[in-house]
C-alpha cells in the first residue's frame, strides 16, 4: 500500500464518517477502530521493509512543481507503529466512554485528521511536506482541545496554538530562506547548504528550524500550553496528548540533530566539554523542565493537571538524554520515548475511567474507589510502578540507561535533576493512588461499578506491554539499533533480556526472579501465620472518638502542603504570567490605537488625510 | 538450584535475626543514654514471636498486598548488597538497583499503610515521601561522585576498589561525601533529629498506626532488614567492606551504634525544615565533593 | 469574439432598466441582476483564452490611440475580471431572497451600478476614465451604505467626507499629468514618464495614491471602513470588501508599476502598508461587532497586499497578487456567513454568537472555512497566496517585512479563533430568529477556496504572466501604442 494512502486514508474515512455518525450513534468511533486496526495491520507488516522507493506527488506552486516526498525509515516506522496502536486503543476505550458527550463525532472527525497528520508529518521526506503536515496537526489537535467540556478548554486551546503557530512560523521564514538558496526542500540537501554556511547564520538557522519542535515537545520555557491542555481536552484525548503529541516534537528533534544530520554543524560551533553548546543549552533546558515539572505535579489538586506536569518532566528526561548525544543517551531516550507513551496512555485511561464513572477530576471528591474499581487500580498501580522508574517494569530500565549515559559523562546538574526526578516521582505518583483509590469510600460513589469491558480491554493490553518490556528489553532494542545504525550512531550491546550500560549490565531476567523469589518468601511467612480478622475502613485508631463521616477522615486535600510551603514564593512567578502579561501588552497597544485614531468623527478622518500627505511630503516622498 | 534457594533463605533469616539483635541492642543503648537499665537486647526477638502469636485485624486486600510488597522488596533489596563476603547476585549496575528497590518497600508499606483508612497514616506517608524527597538529593550527588571515581556502578566494584588497605577506604578518599552520606543515613532510617514520618507522638506513630498482630511483626521485621541492608551498603560504600564477616558485623555495628547515639539526643525537625536542611549545607557540601572528584 | 465591452455596459443598462422591470413585477429586479451577471462571467469565459494569449484593447468610438478612451484588458485585468464575475455572481444570487433587501429594487439597481463601476475601474486605460469609474462606484456605493437605516446615514456621511476630499485629490493629480504630458492615455503617459520632471511625477504620484489608496483600504486614509462595512447588508459588505478594494488595488498597482515606475516610491509604499497591517490587526482583535472585525482585517489584509507588492520582485507580486484574489473570495464568504449568523442570532456581537454552530452548521462551518482560508491553514487557497508571500518577502532580503507579516497572522489567528470557538464551542444564549438558510453560495464558494487549495495552479500560471506584464512597462507601452 502506498505510503501517501496512510496519510490520507484516515482524512477520509473521517469526513465519511462523520456525516455517517448522524444517522447511527456510535458508527464514527467504531469505523476510526476498525480503520485504526487497519492501518495498525498493515504497518506492522512494513517493518523492516526499509527500501521502499521515496513516493512523491507533485504540487503547483509558485512557479515551478514542488513535490512532496514520503518516505519509510526505522524511526518513521517507530513512530507510525506507536501514533497507530494508541489511536486503536483511545478509539476502542472510546466507544463506551463518549455515551454522553455532546461534541463526540467532532471529536472523532478530528482525531482521524490528526492521525493522519501525524502519519504524514513522520513519513515526511522533505521539509515542506513536514511543515504542511505539521499545520494541519495543529489545527486538527487545537479543535480537539477545544472539544473539551471545561469552560477553560477555550482559554488553554487558545495558549496552545499561538504559542505552536509562533514556532512553526519560525520554521517556515528559516525553511524559505534556505530555499530561496538552494530551491529545495530535501533533507539532504538542507543539510549539505547549512554545512557551507557561516557558523552564526546556520546556527540562528537551526535553533529556528528547532523551535517549534521543542514547543511542541514541553520543554521548558515553552511547556506553559501543556498544563492547560491536558487538564481541559477531553478526557479520551489527554492519553493522547501526552502519549504522542509532545513525542511529535520530539520526533523533529531527533529528525533535525540526527537524521538531517545537523548534528555535524553543530559540532563545528563553540564546545563545552565535548559536546555542542546548543546541545548542552538544551540539555539544561531538559533538566530544569524535570525538575519544574516535578515540583508542580506535587502541588496540583487535579488529576489530570498532576498527570500533565509529570508528562512535562519526562519530556525533559528525554531531551535531556537525546541532548547529550552518546549511543547510550539516545538509546535510553528512545526507550523512554516508548516506555512512556505506554505507560502514560495507561495512567490517563485509568483516570479516564474514574472521571467517567465518578464525573469529577478533584482527587479530594474521590476516595476508596480500590474496592469498587479494581482493574483500573491495578491499572493504575502498575502504570505508576513503571513511571516512577521501579523494577521489574520497563520504565526502570529506560531511566536506568538515562542515568548511566548522564553519570558516564560525568554531567552533575543533569543527573541530580534526573535524580529530583525520579524521587519527586515517588511522590507525586502516590498522591492520586491514595487519594482516589485508597482511603475512604465516599457515600456517595457507594453504587460505582467497574468500568465497561471495552474500556479494560486498552488497560490490559497496555499493562501486559509494560511488563513484557520490563523483562525482555530486547524486543525494543532491536528496533532501537536498527534506528541507530540508520541514524549512524553507534549501537548499544543487549540481548534479549540484557542491556550493556556504560558501567555494567543490566540483566533483567534475573532481577524479575530475583523479586519473585524475595515476594514468594514473605507470601510464606505471611500464610503460615495466623489468619487476621477483616474489619471496614471506618474501624480505625481515632483516639476513641466515634467515627462517622468518612469524609473527614480522607486525608487528600493538599497531601504534601509541608512541601508546597518551600516552594510558595517560587509558584507565584511562574512562567506563564510572563506569557500572559506579554500578551496583554500587546493588547493594550491595539486598545491604545483603537483609541486615538479611531474617533468617530468625520472632521477627524478628514483631517487624517490632510496630516497623511504632509507627513508623506515631509518625509521624502517630495523632495 | 536447590544450593541456591538454600542460599537465599539462610541470607534472609540470618538477615533477620541480626537485624532484630541490632534494634535491640541500639534500645538498650538508648535507654542508657537516657540514664534507665532500658531492656534486654533480645528483647527484639521477643517482641516479633509474640506478635505472630496475636490475632490481627485487616482492612481488606491491599492492606495484605502492601504489607507482603514491602516485605518482598526489601529481601530482594538484601539480595545485592555484599554482607561481608557473601552476596547473592553481584551483578553490575547493582547500586542504581538498590536505591530503587528501597523504594519498592517503601511503596508497599505506602500502600498498605494508606489502604487502613486512617487520616493518621497517610499523614505519616506523606511526610516520609516529602523527606525521602528531601535526603535522597545530596546522597544521589555522593552516589553519583562514588560511581564516577570507581568507575563502576556495581557495589562489589566499589567495594573491590577499597581493598587495598585503610588509606584506600572512600572514607578517606571522599571525606565530605561520607560526612554527607552519614547525615543521609540518618533520614534515611527514620532517626530524630528526622523521624517526622514516624512521630510516635505526633501522628501515633504515622505509618504503622494500624498495624497489629502479625503486620506489626512484618513491619518489624522489614525494619530489621532495613536496618542490615543499610548499614551494610553504607560500610561497603565507605568503609571499605570486608572479607571477614565478623569485621564486616564489627563495622556495622560502630555504625550503627553512632547512628542511634546521634539519634537519641535530638529533637524532631518538621518535616519542611528537614527537607530545607538537607538541601542547604549537606547539599552543597556533596556538590563541593562532586566537583572536586570530576573536575 | 464578444465584445468585452458589454461587461461594462449591461450593467448600466439593467440598472436604469430595473424601475421599468419593478413596474412588469416585483420580483424581476433580482433576477435581472442575476441573468446580467450571468452573461458577463459568459463573455468572459468565451474571451479568456484568446486574452492570455495577447492582451486585448479595444477603443471606444473607433479613435485610434492616443485620443480615443481604450479599454485595456491583460492578464492581470483577466484575473480580477474574472474573479470579480465569479463572486458578482454569487452575491447576485444570494440577493435574490436571501439579502434583507431583496425586494426593494433601488438595491438593484445601485447594486448592479456599483458592478459596473468596478469592472470600468479594473479595465480601464485611461485615466481620466479611471476616475469616472471611481465616482461611479463610491456613488453607488455612498447609496447602498444607507440602506440600514439606524446608522446607515452617518457612516455614509464620514464616507462622503472622505471620499470626496480624495476625488479632489485625484483631480488635482489628473490634472497635473495632463498638463504635464498632454494625453489621459495611460499607455502615453507611460511612455512620457521619464521626460516629465521628476519632483513633479512625485507629487502627482503622492495625489493619486492619496485619492485612490481611499478606496483600495488603506489606513489612515480608509478610517471609513469599519463603519461602511459593519452597517452595510451583508451583500454590500461583501462587495466593497471583496470586490472594491480588489479594483483600488488593481488601480494602484497599475499606476505605481505601469505609469509611474520609481522604485524609490516602494519603499514609502512598503513602510504604509505595514503600520496600516499591525494597526488593522491590533485594532480588529478589540472589537465585539463581528462586522467591524471583519472589516478591519480586510484594511489589513490589503494593507498586506500593498506592502509585499511593493516589495517589487517577481516572486513578491505574484504572492501578492494571488492574497488579493484570495481574500476577495474569502471575504465574500466570510461576510455572507456572518450577515447570515447576525440575522440568526439577532445580535451583532461576538459574545452573543456563542453555541450556534449546532443549529446553522453549514453556514457555520463556511465561516470557519473562510476563516481559516484567512490565517493560511495548508490545503486552504490561504495557505498557498502566504507561502508566496514568504517566499518572496525573504527572496528580497526583507527580513523585518517578513516578521510583521507572520506576527500580523499571529494577532489574526486571536481573533478569528475566538469567534470560531465561540460559534462551535460556547454556550447558546440567545433566542434565534428565523432565517431563510442559503446555501448554494456558501457551498460554490467552499469548493472554489478548496479547489485552490488543491490545484492553485489554476491560477498561479496566469498570475505569472500578469506579474511578467507588470514588471515590463515597455511591453505595455508598445501594446497598446503599438498599433499606431
Amino acid at each position: 500500500m502506498s505510503l501517501f494512502y496512510y496519510t490520507f486514508i484516515p482524512i477520509v474515512i473521517a469526513f465519511i464518517a462523520y456525516f455517517l455518525n448522524k444517522k447511527i450513534k456510535l458508527s464514527l468511533a467504531i469505523l476510526n477502530s476498525v480503520v485504526f486496526a487497519y492501518l495498525f495491520y498493515q504497518i506492522s507488516r512494513l517493518y523492516n521493509q526499509w527500501n521502499i522507493p521515496h513516493e512523491t506527488i507533485s504540487y503547483y506552486m509558485f512557479d515551478r512543481e514542488i513535490q512532496l516526498i514520503f518516505q519509510l525509515t526505522p524511526l518513521s516506522w517507530l513512530f507510525i507503529f506507536m501514533t497507530t496502536g494508541a489511536g486503536l486503543l483511545i478509539a476502542i476505550f472510546t466507544i463506551k466512554s463518549q455515551q454522553e458527550y455532546v461534541l463526540r463525532s467532532s471529536f472523532h472527525l478530528n482525531f482521524a485528521i490528526l492521525i493522519g497528520s501525524i502519519l504524514g508529518v513522520v513519513l515526511a521526506g522533505d521539509f515542506l511536506t513536514l511543515f504542511i503536515f505539521w499545520e494541519i496537526m495543529t489545527w486538527s489537535s487545537f479543535f480537539l482541545i477545544s472539544s473539551g467540556k471545561k469552560k477553560a478548554a477555550q482559554k488553554a486551546s487558545y495558549r496552545y496554538i499561538i504559542l505552536s503557530t509562533i514556532g512553526a512560523y519560525l520554521m517556515v521564514t528559516a525553511l524559505f530562506i534556505i530555499y530561496n538558496q538552494i530551491h529545495t526542500f530535501g533533507y539532504n540537501q538542507v543539510a549539505a547548504h547549512l554545512s557551507g554556511l557561516p557558523i552564526t547564520e546556520s546556527i540562528i538557522l537551526i535553533i529556528m528550524l528547532a523551535i517549534p519542535f521543542i514547543i511542541k515537545a514541553g520543554v521548558f520555557p515553552f511547556h506553559v500550553w501543556v498544563n492547560g491542555a491536558h487538564s481541559n481536552a477531553p478526557k479520551e484525548f489527554s492519553p493522547f496528548l501526552s502519549g504522542l503529541m509532545l513525542k511529535v516534537g520530539i520526533y523533529g528533534v531527533i529528525l533535525l540533530l540526527y537524521f538531517v544530520p545537523l548534528y555535524n554543524i553543530l559540532k563545528e560551533s563553540v564546545n563545552y566539554r565535548g559536546l555542542p553548546i546548543f546541545n548542552y543549552i538544551l540539555a539544561i533546558f531538559g533538566g530544569i523542565t524535570v525538575i519544574t515539572g516535578t515540583i508542580l505535579a506535587i502541588r496540583q489538586e487535579d488529576v489530570k493537571r498532576l498527570v500533565a506536569f509529570s508528562s512535562i518532566s519526562q519530556m525533559g528526561y528525554i531531551i535531556m538524554a537525546l541532548a547529550i548525544s552518546t549511543p547510550l543517551g539516545f538509546t535510553g531516550g528512545l526507550l523512554h520515548l516508548m516506555n512512556h507513551m505506554i505507560f502514560k496512555t495507561t495512567i490517563f485511561l485509568s483516570i479516564a475511567a474514574v472521571i467517567y464513572r465518578t464525573k469529577t477530576t478533584k482527587m479530594s471528591e474521590m476516595g476508596g474507589l480500590i474496592f469498587k474499581m479494581p482493574v483500573t487500580f491495578t491499572a493504575y498501580l502498575i502504570a505508576i510502578i513503571a513511571l516512577a522508574g521501579i523494577p521489574p517494569t520497563n520504565g526502570f530500565i529506560s531511566k536506568w540507561v538515562i542515568y548511566q549515559a548522564l553519570i558516564d559523562k560525568g554531567y552533575i546538574f543533569l543527573s541530580v535533576a534526573a535524580f529530583f526526578g525520579s524521587i519527586g516521582s515517588f511522590m507525586y505518583v502516590f498522591k492520586p493512588l491514595s487519594t482516589i483509590f485508597l482511603g475512604q469510600l465516599k457515600p456517595e460513589h457507594e453504587n460505582i461499578k467497574e468500568v465497561p469491558f471495552l474500556m479494560q480491554l486498552p488497560m490490559f493490553v497496555l499493562m501486559a506491554l509494560i511488563l513484557l518490556f520490563g523483562i525482555l528489553p530486547g524486543l525494543q532494542m532491536n528496533l532501537i539499533n536498527q534506528i541507530s545504525q540508520l541514524l549512524n550512531i553507534q549501537p548499544v550491546g543487549f540481548t534479549l533480556y540484557s542491556i550493556t550500560g556504560a558501567f555494567g549490565k543490566w540483566n533483567s531476567l534475573v532481577i524479575f526472579s530475583l523479586f519473585v523469589g524475595g515476594f514468594l518468601l514473605a507470601f510464606i511467612i505471611f500464610i503460615s501465620a495466623k489468619k487476621s480478622k477483616q474489619v471496614g475502613l471506618m474501624d480505625t485508631y481515632t483516639s476513641g472518638e466515634y467515627m462517622d463521616d468518612p469524609e473527614a477522615y480522607h486525608y487528600a486535600y493538599q497531601y504534601f502542603r509541608p512541601f508546597d510551603r518551600v516552594f510558595d514564593s517560587f509558584a507565584a512567578r511562574s512562567l506563564t504570567v510572563i506569557y500572559d502579561t506579554f500578551a496583554q501588552n500587546i493588547v493594550k497597544l491595539g486598545n491604545l490605537f483603537r483609541k486615538s485614531i479611531v474617533t468617530g468623527n468625520g472632521q477627524t478622518y478628514a483631517f487624517y488625510m490632510v496630516l497623511f500627505i504632509v507627513i508623506l511630503a515631509f518625509a521624502g516622498w517630495i523632495i | 538450584m536447590i544450593l541456591n534457594i538454600f542460599g537465599f533463605l539462610l541470607m534472609a533469616f540470618s538477615a533477620m535475626a541480626l537485624g532484630l539483635l541490632f534494634i535491640g541492642i541500639a534500645r538498650k543503648v538508648v535507654a542508657r543514654v537516657q540514664k534507665r537499665i532500658g531492656p534486654p537486647f533480645y528483647q527484639a526477638y521477643l517482641d516479633v514471636f509474640k506478635l505472630f502469636t496475636k490475632n490481627s485485624i485487616t482492612h481488606g486486600f491491599i492492606f495484605d498486598f502492601g504489607a507482603i510488597m514491602a516485605f518482598g522488596g526489601m529481601i530482594t533489596t538484601l539480595f545485592f548488597v555484599p554482607v561481608g563476603p557473601f552476596v547473592l547476585y553481584g551483578m553490575n549496575g547493582t547500586l542504581l538497583l538498590v536505591i530503587y528497590l528501597m523504594a519498592v518497600a517503601y511503596l508497599g508499606m505506602a500502600m498498605a499503610t494508606v489502604g487502613s483508612g486512617n487520616p493518621l497514616a497517610s499523614v505519616g506517608i506523606s511526610r516520609a515521601l516529602t523527606q525521602m524527597l528531601g535526603y535522597e538529593l545530596p546522597f544521589i550527588v555522593v552516589l553519583l561522585t562514588l560511581i564516577y571515581s570507581s568507575n563502576t556502578s556495581s557495589i562489589i566494584g566499589i567495594v573491590q576498589t577499597q581493598q587495598s588497605g585503610f588509606m584506600n577506604w572512600n572514607l578517606i578518599n571522599i571525606p565530605i561525601g561520607t560526612a554527607v552520606a552519614f547525615v543521609t543515613l540518618l533520614g534515611l532510617m527514620g532517626k530524630k533529629p528526622f523521624d517526622a514520618p514516624i512521630a510516635p507522638s505526633e501522628i501515633a506513630s504515622g505509618p504503622v498506626v494500624e498495624h497489629g498482630g502479625k503486620y506489626l511483626a512484618f513491619i518489624m521485621l522489614q525494619h530489621a532488614v532495613s536496618v542490615v541492608v543499610k548499614t551494610a551498603l553504607f560500610v561497603d560504600l565507605f568503609l571499605g567492606g570486608g572479607n571477614n564477616i565478623f569485621i564486616f558485623i564489627v563495622k556495622m555495628l560502630i555504625v550503627w551504634l553512632l547512628v542511634t547515639l546521634i539519634g537519641s539526643i535530638f529533637p524532631r525537625f518538621k518535616v519542611e525544615e528537614g527537607v530545607l536542611f538537607y538541601w542547604r549545607w549537606p547539599l552543597i557540601a556533596a556538590l563541593l565533593q562532586a566537583v572536586i572528584i570530576i573536575f | 469574439m464578444v465584445n468585452l465591452i458589454l461587461i461594462i455596459a449591461l450593467p448600466l443598462l439593467a440598472a436604469f432598466l430595473i424601475p421599468l422591470f419593478n413596474y412588469i413585477n416585483k420580483k424581476l429586479p433580482s433576477i435581472v441582476v442575476f441573468l446580467t451577471t450571468a452573461i458577463n462571467l459568459l463573455i468572459i469565459i468565451l474571451n479568456y483564452n484568446q486574452i492570455i494569449l495577447e492582451p486585448v484593447i479595444i477603443e471606444l468610438g473607433n479613435w485610434q490611440a492616443p485620443f480615443a478612451i481604450n479599454i485595456y484588458v491583460g492578464t492581470l485585468e483577466l484575473i480580477s475580471i474574472t474573479v470579480i464575475s465569479i463572486i458578482s455572481l454569487i452575491i447576485a444570487f444570494y440577493n435574490l431572497n436571501h439579502s434583507n433587501f431583496s425586494s426593494e429594487s433601488k438595491f438593484h439597481t445601485l447594486y448592479s451600478i456599483i458592478i459596473a463601476g468596478i469592472y470600468g475601474i479594473v479595465m480601464t486605460g485611461d485615466i481620466f476614465n479611471l476616475f469616472v469609474f471611481i465616482e461611479i462606484t463610491t456613488v453607488a456605493a455612498y447609496g447602498l451604505t444607507t440602506f440600514n437605516k439606524d446608522k446607515g446615514y452617518e457612516a455614509a456621511i464620514k464616507y462622503i467626507i472622505i471620499g470626496s476630499i480624495s476625488s479632489v485629490f485625484l483631480l488635482m493629480a489628473i490634472g497635473f499629468t495632463y498638463s504635464a504630458v498632454g494625453s489621459l492615455n495611460m499607455a502615453v503617459i507611460a511612455a512620457a514618464s521619464n521626460l516629465i520632471d521628476p519632483g513633479l511625477v512625485r507629487i502627482i504620484s503622492l495625489l493619486f495614491f492619496v485619492g485612490i489608496a481611499f478606496e483600495a483600504g488603506i489606513l489612515p486614509l480608509s478610517i471609513w471602513v469599519p463603519d461602511v462595512h459593519s452597517i452595510a447588508p451583508s451583500a454590500v459588505s461583501s462587495t466593497l470588501s471583496g470586490l472594491v478594494f480588489l479594483a483600488g488595488i488593481t488601480a494602484l498597482i497599475k499606476i505605481f508599476f505601469n505609469l509611474f515606475a520609481d522604485p524609490s516610491l516602494y519603499v514609502f509604499l512598503m513602510i504604509i502598508g505595514a503600520i496600516s497591517l499591525i494597526i488593522g490587526e491590533l485594532i480588529a482583535y478589540q472589537q465585539d461587532d463581528i462586522k467591524r472585525m471583519l472589516a478591519y482585517s480586510s484594511i489589513a489584509q490589503m494593507s498586506l497586499v500593498l506592502t509585499i507588492i511593493s516589495v517589487g520582485t517577481k516572486y513578491a507580486i505574484s504572492g501578492g497578487l494571488f492574497q488579493l484574489f484570495n481574500h476577495a473570495i474569502l471575504k465574500t464568504l466570510l461576510f455572507l456567513t456572518a450577515g447570515l449568523m447576525i440575522k440568526y442570532a439577532g445580535s451583532r456581537n461576538i459574545s452573543d454568537l456563542g453555541g450556534i454552530a449546532k443549529r446553522i452548521p453549514l453556514i457555520a462551518v463556511g465561516f470557519s472555512v473562510g476563516s481559516l482560508g484567512i490565517l493560511g491553514v495548508p490545503f486552504f487557497n490561504g495557505f498557498v497566496s502566504k507561502i508566496m508571500i514568504v517566499n518572496g518577502s525573504l527572496n528580497a532580503g526583507e527580513y523585518i517585512l517578513t516578521f510583521l507579516v507572520l506576527f500580523a497572522t499571529v494577532i489574526e489567528m486571536a481573533y478569528y479563533l475566538k469567534v470560531i470557538q465561540t460559534i462551535f464551542f460556547g454556550k447558546i444564549s440567545i433566542n434565534p430568529h428565523k432565517i431563510v438558510k442559503s446555501y448554494v453560495p456558501i457551498i460554490v464558494l467552499i469548493t472554489v477556496v478548496f479547489l485552490l487549495g488543491i490545484y492553485p495552479e489554476l491560477i498561479t500560471k496566469p498570475l505569472n504572466q500578469a506579474t511578467g506584464e507588470l514588471l515590463s512597462r515597455s511591453d505595455y507601452i508598445s501594446n497598446v501604442l503599438g498599433g499606431m
